[in-house]
């Protein structure tokens, strides 16, 4: 006969006001199994924990019930505390009469009766939980860092200072991602290379660091302390080894000058043999393959230019991509975002004009690097802009785009406002159009002061559409704080668009099994409690791919994804949690539902005995497999059939 | 598709069908052959599996069905198919069965040749055995079948009188009474490359009226789909507890029907594993919850479960109603769950094994309704 | 029969409903409509389990074949599953089931399947009202007089 104790939980006055904990607890203590029930004002203090493991000894327990709080509250508080009293913490089932009984039932009687029937099932269910012990892996103390941006940049250099192996992985030929596009970084107008570029070298030079550019994941498998990575490095056509960086053969390049440059968002030009952008790390050109007229025509006049030029002999036209294994214990996505095209939003004509840019641009634009060396010329004319008029939210918490902020438009157009004022001077009208102005971040709102002290007409509310007239753009806006309906002619128009997950997330995301929220970013486990975890064990997120946010934002969560990292890396095993499925090989047919229905593809057929099989490592618990089954030869370990069905009968 | 024919030698049909058989088994195309055949007694004809042609002396057309041709194909082949082609003499219902198994992983085709044999029907067991008429039942059905009348129908199981499809399909070879005038000839149709390579080595007459078949067959579905949709109108009127326990109130639980079903493929079944065992004080409480309960207990939810586990795949067989000790109609509940719930999930079973079973796919943009609101 | 009607007059019916609830999405959804001191009718009587996809549906015709007047089956919203596609998986389950009870007349409206998110408290509460009200309209779950099964 099974030993059951009830412990029921006052929790001061939270359950007891809408629950005779007394009548429970006596109830309780007439239940089939139960040899003692108690209760106590709050069983989750250090007195309620001796309270139960003196119980636990007095009455020779085997098995507990706490009816208390919710389990995803106290569970584990309660599976550690009967472990110290000598029952196997798998042996506890708690019962929610706080969250989902006392909380939402003010009647008093209502609530105990219903009371009585979850405590009478959790009872039932602690009757045939089983004793189980988790299971051990061994964990491969290296790192995967998918994403190149400043949040990959920051996880790396974190988990390698730690002395941790790194192995980064940035699909473009350069890491760096959007904030190396960046001009100056708000609220502190710090330069973003001058802050950037140190981090980028440290990473190119770190002995921990092995960055992988050019490449992208293409599979992952194993589990958490042991994931097996397949990356595809992309041909460059250009031996890394021998390249000096030297830019002979861009210079060269019979395109020179005659593609659009990604970096500059196509506002400036590069030629088929490149370097992104000045400070690229790795500091070695590449060859786009979509453009080379060698690559892609089979011919480039006589011969290829950049060949000739290269006195290194680094231009390997036949270079192959190649596929490289790597073995590592956890993973850090740090994917970035996509800036939303702002075309979707068709009324402001971003397609009508080239005077009618975007935030990224703008930075561009402003950049000592980049196009136009730092001047603010229109596109249109190569002309200073005598008005320049933002545009907020483009995009952003729109339920016909995307519902939510993007956290950085506000202080980007704070930023760009102030940067405009600084290099065009007094002569250049500055109007912001907006809705909410959001400058929540330490020093934001004193930028914000600062910003409307230097002559920037802040509108609230947005232009029913952006007009092109001959050479200017015309705006009708009506201000709601003033209510007046006015005019605004202007040079230009800074478009600040919504922040999007990127376009492959939802294949990426299916190549990790990670969660996407509502929004298309990646999932945390728990917003608050677990913001850089996912629910695949041993996956982290960090920066803009769960979600937008500034740099600032994106280097804390980058920090705290590489010390979750950390905390797997540095243990040689991992505890498995025991909540899985197993198969019973006596009753199991090797029918292969099971196998085909499991997301995390752990489960095998093993067609010489013909039964399917769990992989300990790869299961996660979720049950799917044990409802698929038609037999009882798959079982979750303390979500048995049986268990389940005694539940049911016992709710009732 | 090859078209050849049998020619029935003195009117024996049964005898030419055997002819054939035996020629094919004597020449080393298939090694052995699983076909009914009856057993001394006569009483009734089992699948027996023959090696040697000279022990062979079938009757394709005995109207009979003692268990599932599909579960002894899965039985034969789940651990280790054969290393040569084995022939096997199949009802339609039965192929779709196998069909099914096979995406269950329960069975293989490998080398597994499949002879499928135009069904009229198949009588009760207990039928074939005391056949109430003066000639066996084989006589019978042939000498029914020559007049064109349908003297036979009463004696089908139900299963049989609202066939789904009695025309085998996914066969390699389909040995064909409908269309034909079986005192002259059985059509012989290679429907796989499998069966062509075997009928071209075999040397058999070229069929001339294939028009004929074509237009019977067509003409057996219409009948056979039009009885089916007059069934299921009937046996609409079984709806709600009252009704459903009357008729399942006969059920003993003993689970017969699910050991003949070729889908119940479980080792043991669900509802017969320790997941049902409970001690003596939960059968007490749930007495108290209505103040008495029926023993054994749980053979609605049996019933139920069973239905909700192989009821997409439910080929329509009627070997659950045949295995039932107390002829519970079980088909005058199962055809209209199978009709509609195969029609649910636009599922076809027995029809192609790489149609994947409706539990184990889904799409996102699917029964949106549900859910919701 | 005059007693079982007294037995089970609609006004005064308190219907029995048993719910599976996901522990990452409609569980804690629960949870929050109790944090949130949201009332709901005390009649759902919540069993945890790790996914929507995990419920068989045997524990739903158990639940119906013992008497309870409705079953309700909580997961995440589509996309949303905590377990990548399991509330699918659900999803087709459930159809199936409704598509058996219907054929057999067993009352399908009493089986509510939901998509309720962590962050659903208000919906959670919300749905126990409508599903209380749902069935009690439809009145005491016939089944339940039936010994005989």
């Amino acid at each position: 006969m099974r030993r059951i104790g009830v412990f029921v939980c006052h929790c001061g006055i939270n359950i007891a006001q809408n629950v005779d904990v007394k009548a429970l607890t006596d109830y309780a203590s007439q239940l089939n199994g139960v040899v003692v029930a108690k209760e106590y004002k709050y069983m989750c203090s250090d007195v309620g924990a001796s309270l139960i493991k003196n119980t636990i000894k007095e009455f020779k327990l085997d098995g507990v019930v706490i009816a208390s709080c919710s389990p995803r509250m106290h569970e584990h508080t309660f599976r550690r505390v009967a472990n110290d009293g000598g029952v196997n913490p798998y042996r506890v089932e708690i019962s929610n009469i706080r969250e989902q009984c006392s909380w939402a039932h003010s009647n008093k009687e209502q609530a105990t009766e219903k009371a009585k029937y979850l405590v009478r099932s959790a009872v039932s269910k602690a009757l045939s939980l089983e004793p189980l012990k988790p299971s051990t892996l061994k964990v491969i103390p290296e790192a995967l860092v998918i994403g190149g941006g400043i949040a990959g940049i920051q996880t790396s250099l974190d988990l390698a200072n730690d002395g941790f192996k790194v192995h980064l992985v940035e699909r473009d030929p350069s890491i760096g991602g959007h904030m190396a596009q960046l001009d100056k970084t708000f609220p502190t107008l710090d330069c973003s290379s001058c802050i950037l570029t140190p981090k980028m070298m440290e990473v190119a030079n770190h002995d921990n660091i092995e960055l992988l550019s050019y490449s992208e994941v293409t599979s992952i498998e194993g589990s958490i302390g042991n994931y097996t990575v397949k990356i595809r490095k992309k041909p460059r056509y250009v031996d890394v080894d021998k390249c000096t960086g030297c830019g002979d053969c861009a210079s060269a390049c019979r395109l020179k000058d005659r593609i659009l440059s990604e970096f500059n968002q196509g506002m400036g030009k590069r030629g088929a043999a490149y370097m992104p952008f000045p400070q690229a790390v790795p500091l070695k050109y590449v060859i786009d393959d979509k453009k080379c007229l060698f690559l892609t025509k089979g011919k480039c006049g006589d011969e290829p230019l950049c060949k000739k030029a290269c006195a290194q002999g680094a231009i390997i036209f036949d270079q192959k991509e190649e596929i490289v294994e790597r073995k590592v214990g956890a993973i850090i996505v740090a994917t970035g975002y996509d800036v939303m095209d702002p075309n979707s939003v068709y009324e402001y004509g971003y397609d009508q004009s080239p005077d009618i840019i975007t935030t990224l641009e703008m930075e561009r634009l402003i950049s000592s690097s980049g196009p136009t060396k730092g001047d603010i010329l229109r596109p249109s004319n190569q002309q200073k802009p005598k008005s320049v008029t933002f545009i907020l939210c483009v995009g952003s918490r729109d339920e016909t785009q995307c519902t939510w902020c993007c956290r950085i438009g506000c202080m980007t157009t704070l930023k760009q406002a102030y940067l405009l004022r600084e290099k065009l001077g007094e002569d250049v009208e500055i109007n912001v159009c907006y809705n909410d102005l959001r400058s929540f971040g330490k020093g934001y709102e004193e930028f914000y002061r600062t910003v409307r002290g230097l002559q920037t007409n802040i509108f609230r509310g947005f232009p029913s559409e952006v007009r092109t007239i001959k050479d200017y753009l015309k705006i009708d806006i009506f201000d709601t704080t003033t209510s007046k309906l006015f005019e605004i002619k202007t040079d230009m128009v800074v478009l600040v668009p919504a922040m999007m997950p990127r376009a492959d997330t939802i294949e990426f995301s299916r190549l990790l099994h990670l969660t996407l929220s509502g929004d298309g970013f990646f999932l945390e486990a728990h917003p608050k409690l677990r913001p850089v975890d996912t629910f695949v064990n041993g996956i982290f997120i960090a920066g803009c791919c769960q979600g937008p946010k500034d740099i600032q934002d994106t280097v804390s969560q980058a920090g705290a994804a590489a010390s979750r990292a950390a905390t797997i890396l540095s243990q040689d095993e991992l505890e498995i949690d025991p909540l899985i499925a197993m198969v019973d090989e006596d009753v199991c047919t090797g029918c292969g539902i099971c196998v085909e229905i499991c997301p995390y593809e752990a489960r095998t057929l093993n067609e010489r005995k013909r039964i399917a099989e769990v992989n300990d490592a790869l299961c996660v618990g979720c049950g799917g497999c044990i409802a698929a089954c038609p037999s009882n030869a798959s079982i979750h370990k303390n979500f048995t059939k049986k268990q389940l069905l005694n539940m049911v009968d016992d709710i009732m | 598709m090859t078209h050849k024919v049998i020619k029935v030698k003195d009117n024996d049909v049964v005898g030419s069908a055997n002819d054939f058989l035996s020629h094919l088994l004597s020449s080393g195309k298939i090694q052995a052959l699983l076909v009914p055949q009856n057993t001394p007694s006569k009483k009734v004809a089992f699948p027996v599996l023959i090696s040697d042609p000279k022990k062979l002396h079938a009757d394709i057309v005995a109207p009979i069905l003692p268990v599932s041709t599909a579960a002894i194909v899965s039985k034969m082949t789940k651990v280790q198919p054969p290393s040569k082609p084995l022939g096997v003499v199949m009802r339609s219902c039965q192929i779709r069965a196998l069909i099914e198994l096979v995406k269950l992983n329960q069975a293989s085709l490998m080398n597994i040749v499949i002879i499928g044999v135009d069904c009229p029907g198949t009588f009760p067991i207990n039928t074939y055995t005391e056949f109430p008429e003066k000639k066996t039942p084989t006589q019978f059905l042939l000498e029914v079948w020559t007049k064109k009348s349908d003297e036979a129908e009463k004696y089908f199981r139900s299963a049989c009188q609202v066939c789904k499809d009695p025309v085998p399909t996914n066969a390699d070879i389909v040995l064909g009474f409908y269309g034909a005038d079986i005192e002259k000839e059985i059509f012989v149709e290679a429907h796989s490359e499998v069966g062509k390579n075997i009928l071209q080595e075999l040397s058999l007459e070229d069929e001339k009226e294939g028009k004929n078949r074509e237009k019977a067959v067509k003409e057996i579905r219409n009948e056979k789909n039009k009885k089916r949709t007059v069934f299921l109108k009937e046996k609409e009127g079984i709806k709600g507890i009252d009704k459903v326990s009357e008729f399942f109130d006969k059920c003993v639980n003993c689970h017969n029907c699910r050991q003949a079903c070729p889908i119940c493929y479980c080792k043991e079944c669900l509802f017969d594993s320790s997941v049902f065992d409970a001690e003596a004080y939960k059968f007490l409480r749930r007495a108290e919850i209505k103040g008495l309960f029926k023993m054994p207990n749980d053979a609605l939810l049996f019933q139920l479960g069973r239905m909700n586990h192989m009821i997409l795949s439910c080929v329509e067989c009627g070997l659950c109603e045949q295995a039932c000790p107390n002829t519970i109609p079980l088909m005058e509940v199962f055809i209209p769950a199978a009709e509609n719930a195969q029609k649910e999930f636009d599922y076809h079973p027995g029809k192609d094994t790489s149609e994947k079973i409706p539990m184990i796919v889904y799409r996102e943009d699917e029964f949106l309704e549900v859910g919701e609101k | 029969m005059s007693e079982e009607k007294k037995e089970h007059k609609k006004e005064d019916f308190e219907p029995k409903i048993v719910g599976f609830l996901c522990n990452w999405c409609s569980y804690a959804g629960a949870d929050l409509a109790g944090t949130s001191r949201i009332q709901y009718p005390p009649n759902v009587r919540i069993i945890r389990v790790m996914c929507s996809g995990s419920v068989d549906s045997m524990y739903i015709l158990r639940a119906l074949l013992e008497g309870a007047d409705g079953v309700f089956v909580g997961g995440c919203h589509p996309g949303d599953c905590h377990y990548i596609d399991g509330n699918y998986k659900a999803r087709r389950r459930t159809v199936l089931l409704e598509n058996i009870l219907g054929t057999l007349g067993l009352e399908k409206e009493r089986v509510w399947l939901r998509w309720i998110s962590a962050s659903e408290g208000q919906k959670f509460a919300d749905t126990m009202k409508d599903m209380t009200e749902a069935v009690r309209k439809l009145g005491p779950n016939p089944i339940a007089k039936h010994w005989n099964l």
